[in-house]
């Protein structure tokens, strides 16, 4: 109950911060190569303004086992984020990551792990589920603060960001190349961008069919 | 030639047929079952191909899984995540023998290579074995790769965690003990092989492992083009010994000097080129005994052809060489149709040949035997038995058939005949000879048969009248020839004088009196010696003067022949000349005669002119020709008609008056003296004589002989003398022997005296001599002055 009512919180928060945002928003979107908008792309800014200094306080993300998923797919989080891995269900779930961002293991657990994992070097986690082999989600760990993940429309919003250049990071897990940081310079003119990102397009968290044999 | 005998026809016939058929059935039994059995070796093969694949497809799909799992295990995920190479290398050892896998590869997501469990292998080696597609599709594959000189089914899984991290590759070797286990399901040898194409040169084949013994081996030597992805027939080794398929495993680039696998399914041929061999065994001594079976059987045949033809032949051959070969057999179909038709032949040849003989020895009008019949079986009679032969003819036949025609006397000779046969006893045997000349033979001799025979001149009824006959019947009684061996010709001969004895006798009958054959043979003997006699001058000619009593002197002479005979001695002219009339010789007489004397008086004519007669026959006088014979050798010899005269007796002129007194006429005209002989003893005729263009007639011997005794004699010379000097005739008298008589005759007035008062007939030289002396002679003219 308590965790809804934060949830609920948050996305005030959020919606607040968009709507303020409005007059400053700028917004990217980005499509795959058939020119559909494509969701979980993780758009990653960098400001190569050295004037700018990062927000100091520690930053909280939650990744849920729901469903038997993980919720959301994607991830995009500034180092040193501690995330949760609440489990909404009822089997239990062995979280697990080797990327070398973070190698953790969160073995066999009900509800809430004992510490949600702190996320303190940048680079991209896969997770995965000891248990639940098809269970998949990723973690975009980023130096930079300016990071978001495009939804359903393929869109990402970054509000209240000074004009300058920024070096730009486009990341999705089913990219067939990795894109290489470039430069953008953030002006009046373009607060509306879009990117293209090829991919392999494949199920996500594909669940199996209940029973054996699967 | 060598084949022209029925027999040897059919066999080599049969033996052909049937070798042909044979060999074609066998042909196409083979081939059908070389056919069948390729059918059933590529089936067998597709089959097992296809289980073969499927095994290797399931065996790839249980390694998959397998290592699947294998790589799903989180201690092995964690282990490969720490990218610490001596962990890893572990790991994959660990793992890898878990599954008993023979080479594990780890590759980066990317496909690079990391690390394997085969240190020797190096990066270079394995690079490749993941291609991008295959990376990026991020699931697992099986394929079946060289990796170094071995081949491996390889399974290729994804390390996931989740996403990912690496790619674990497990290779199973396609050894010897995959190859044996395939064999066990497929029941057929397996090899795997790897084959190094070349453009350039020949492909190499290295053999991997094989369920085969190394013996067999290297006999299956598949040529290179045979390793081909789109050979889908299986191929023969060189040896024939198996019948291989060959799949190709794993990717099929054929670029240049690219080593591919291949997995190579043995069938040996040995399978069915047993049943193949036992067919062709079992063909083989099928046919031996079917053509030894039709041989016998052709043989048989055919024997049973050609026998019965044998057997024809030859009872034709009898047949046709007159013997009387036995009966045939019974036969049937044609060989019976023939010789029906033989035996039909056979009886008909005989039965023709039975009328032949009966014919032969047959006559034809009585259906008594004939001569030739009644010669063989008189001749057969007499040699055991005595008995009678009688030769009776109808006389004067001839008339009979003059005066009723040939019919009537057919008629006649037929009745005669039956009354013949009908005769009691009966005769032996009854013949008809000739015309109307028949023979009886009767065993004994009974003088009653004479009088039997009698009944047959009881009168014959005809069809218009009724004849009696007068028949001759000469008989002759033999004896048989065991006591005295006669030739049969010479019973005939006898019978045949007796007949002829018969002919002349008044009462019609006569038997052979012995001495009669002899004479017989005399007179054969003469007429057939006679022509050779005169060509050889055995015969003389003797000169009787012929004295003028006017005159009293002597200028002319009659010729008589002469002939001493060498053996029989004289033989009297009257006899030769008589047997040379009956038998037709009488003209080399007569023309001998004629030369002899007309040369003979060419030779006289010098010294002193004589008139020398020939005597003619009265067959001459019928000869057309004569005069101018006579003619010819007058002037041949240069003599005067007047040298010679001729002599005719009265008889010649009756025969044909007109023709002789012709031909007189024509020897008259030539200047010749023509003389009647013996006048007064032949049918003389005075009308004929008034006709005559004779000079002369000579009054027989028979008037002159007793003249001075007999006053009949006298009156008939006086009267003859008379009318022949009124018909101006000079009139000779012959056979003058006394002086008395020629004291008549000079009373009479004769003109010419021929006689042995004179002379006898003298040889030419002794009459010379006798002419020279003859003028002193007057005594006996004087005697009559006296």
């Amino acid at each position: 109950m308590t965790l809804s009512i934060i949830f609920t919180t948050l996305c005030l928060l959020c919606s607040v911060a968009a709507w303020n945002a409005t007059a400053e928003v700028w917004q990217f979107t980005i499509m795959d190569q058939h020119g559909e908008p494509l969701d979980d792309a993780v758009v990653e800014l960098v400001s190569l303004d050295t004037t700018q200094s990062h927000t100091g306080s520690t930053q909280q993300a939650t990744i849920k086992q729901q469903s038997l998923n993980f919720v959301p797919f994607v991830s995009a989080v500034q180092v040193g984020t501690l995330i949760d891995f609440p489990n909404f269900d009822r089997t239990r779930h062995h979280v697990y990551s080797f990327s070398a961002a973070k190698v953790f293991e969160i073995q066999l657990y009900h509800d809430r792990p004992e510490e949600p994992i702190e996320f303190d070097t940048a680079g991209i986690v896969a997770l995965g589920c000891n248990i639940h082999d098809y269970m998949e989600a990723y973690v975009y760990v980023s130096e930079s603060p300016l990071v978001a993940v495009t939804d359903e429309q393929g869109q990402a919003h970054f509000t209240h960001l000074p004009a300058g250049d920024y070096q730009l990071t486009i990341w999705h897990p089913f990219q067939q190349h990795s894109l290489p940081p470039k430069q953008f310079r953030l002006t009046e003119h373009n607060k509306a961008s879009s990117f293209r990102v090829d991919v392999t397009h494949r199920p996500k968290q594909p669940t199996p069919q209940r029973g054996f044999g699967s | 030639m060598m084949f022209s005998s029925l027999r040897s026809r059919l066999l080599l016939v049969v033996t052909l047929l049937l070798s042909l058929m044979a060999l074609a059935t066998a042909m196409a039994s083979l081939q059908a079952m070389k056919e069948d059995s390729q059918q059933q070796a590529r089936q067998v093969l597709s089959v097992a191909t296809n289980v073969f694949e499927q095994l290797l497809s399931d065996r790839s799909s249980q390694l998959s899984q397998s290592v699947q799992v294998l790589a799903a295990d989180f201690g092995f995920r964690r282990a490969v995540a720490t990218s610490e190479s001596a962990t890893i290398q572990s790991v994959l050892e660990n793992h890898g023998s878990r599954i008993e896998a023979q080479l594990v590869i780890l590759l980066s997501p990317q496909g690079e290579f990391i690390t394997s469990t085969r240190p020797e292998l190096d990066k270079s080696r394995l690079t490749g074995i993941l291609s991008e597609s295959q990376w990026q599709s991020a699931r697992s594959h099986s394929t079946i790769q060289l990796i170094g000189d071995q081949a491996y089914q390889l399974v290729l899984v994804p390390v996931r965690a989740p996403s990912v991290i690496a790619w674990v590759g497990m290779g199973f070797m396609l050894d010897t003990e995959l190859a044996m286990q395939l064999k066990r399901i497929t029941g057929l040898d397996i090899s795997f092989t790897m084959v190094q194409q070349h453009l350039a040169k020949p492909a190499d084949i290295e053999w991997l492992s094989s369920t085969l013994s190394p013996q067999s081996k290297p006999q299956i030597q598949l040529a290179a083009e045979q390793y081909a992805p789109a050979q889908t027939e299986p191929v023969s080794s060189d040896d024939a010994s198996y019948l291989s398929m060959t799949r190709p495993l794993g990717a099929n680039d054929l670029q240049d000097g690219s080593a591919q696998l291949w997995a190579l399914l043995h069938l040996p041929n040995s399978r069915w080129q047993q049943s193949y061999q036992h067919m062709r065994e079992q063909l083989l001594l099928i046919f031996g005994v079917a053509l030894l079976l039709a041989l016998f059987v052709a043989f048989w045949m055919a024997r049973s052809i050609t026998r019965p033809l044998q057997r024809l032949t030859r009872f034709a051959t009898e047949l046709g060489k007159g013997q009387n070969p036995e009966s045939l057999p019974q036969a049937y179909g044609e060989v019976g149709v023939l010789s029906n038709t033989l035996s039909q032949m056979q009886q008909s040849l005989s039965e023709r040949e039975q009328s032949l003989i009966y014919n032969a020895e047959h006559d034809e009008l009585t259906d008594l035997y004939n001569r030739r019949a009644a010669e063989r079986q008189v001749a057969e009679f007499a040699q055991q038995h005595s008995g009678l032969l009688i030769l009776l003819n109808i006389r004067q036949f001839r008339h009979i058939n003059d005066a009723f025609g040939f019919d009537t006397g057919d008629a006649l000779l037929q009745q005669l005949a039956n009354r013949l046969q009908q005769l009691k006893p009966k005769p032996e045997l009854t013949a008809r000879l000739g015309s109307d000349e028949f023979l009886l033979v009767w065993p004994e001799q009974p003088n009653c048969m004479i009088t039997a025979l009698a009944s047959l001149t009881a009168p014959y009824a005809l069809q218009q009248t009724s004849i009696t006959l007068r028949l001759s019947i000469g008989y002759y009684a033999f004896q048989a020839f065991q006591q005295h061996p006669l030739p049969v010709n010479t019973l005939f001969r006898r019978v045949d004088i007796a007949s002829a004895h018969a002919k002349q006798a008044v009462d019609g009958i006569a038997s052979y009196q012995s001495g009669q054959d002899e004479s017989h043979f005399r007179e054969m003997t003469i007429i057939q010696q006679l022509p050779a006699a005169l060509q050889h001058n055995q015969l003389s000619i003797c000169y009787q003067p012929k004295v003028s009593l006017e005159t009293q002197s002597c200028h002319a002479a009659e010729a008589l022949i002469r002939w001493h005979h060498p053996e029989l001695g004289f033989i009297p002219p009257d006899e030769f000349i008589a047997l040379a009339e009956h038998s037709g010789h009488i003209h080399l007489i007569t023309n001998w005669m004629l030369d002899r004397v007309i040369a003979q008086a060419a030779e006289w004519a010098s010294h002193r002119p004589l008139r020398l007669a020939i005597n003619l026959s009265p067959f001459d006088l019928t000869d057309t020709s004569l005069p101018r014979r006579i003619e010819q050798l007058l002037l041949h010899y240069q003599v005067p008609a007047n040298a010679i005269g001729l002599e005719v007796t009265e008889g010649a002129v009756m025969q044909d008056p007109t023709r002789v007194i012709a031909i007189l006429q024509q020897l008259s005209d030539l200047g010749i003296e023509l003389a009647i002989d013996d006048f007064g003893t032949g049918h003389s005729s005075l009308a004929y004589l008034k006709q005559l263009p004779v000079h002369e007639v000579k009054i027989d011997r028979a008037f002159i002989r007793d003249i001075e005794h007999n006053a009949k004699d006298a009156l008939i010379v006086k009267a003859a003398t008379e009318l022949a000097h009124g018909l101006q005739f000079k009139v000779t008298a012959e056979g003058l022997e006394n002086q008395a008589g020629l004291r008549c005759l000079q009373q009479f007035g004769c003109d010419t005296v021929q006689g042995y008062y004179f002379s006898k007939p003298l040889s030419a030289d002794l009459f010379i001599e006798w002419l020279g002396a003859f003028p002193q002679q007057h005594e006996k003219f004087q005697v009559m002055e006296s």
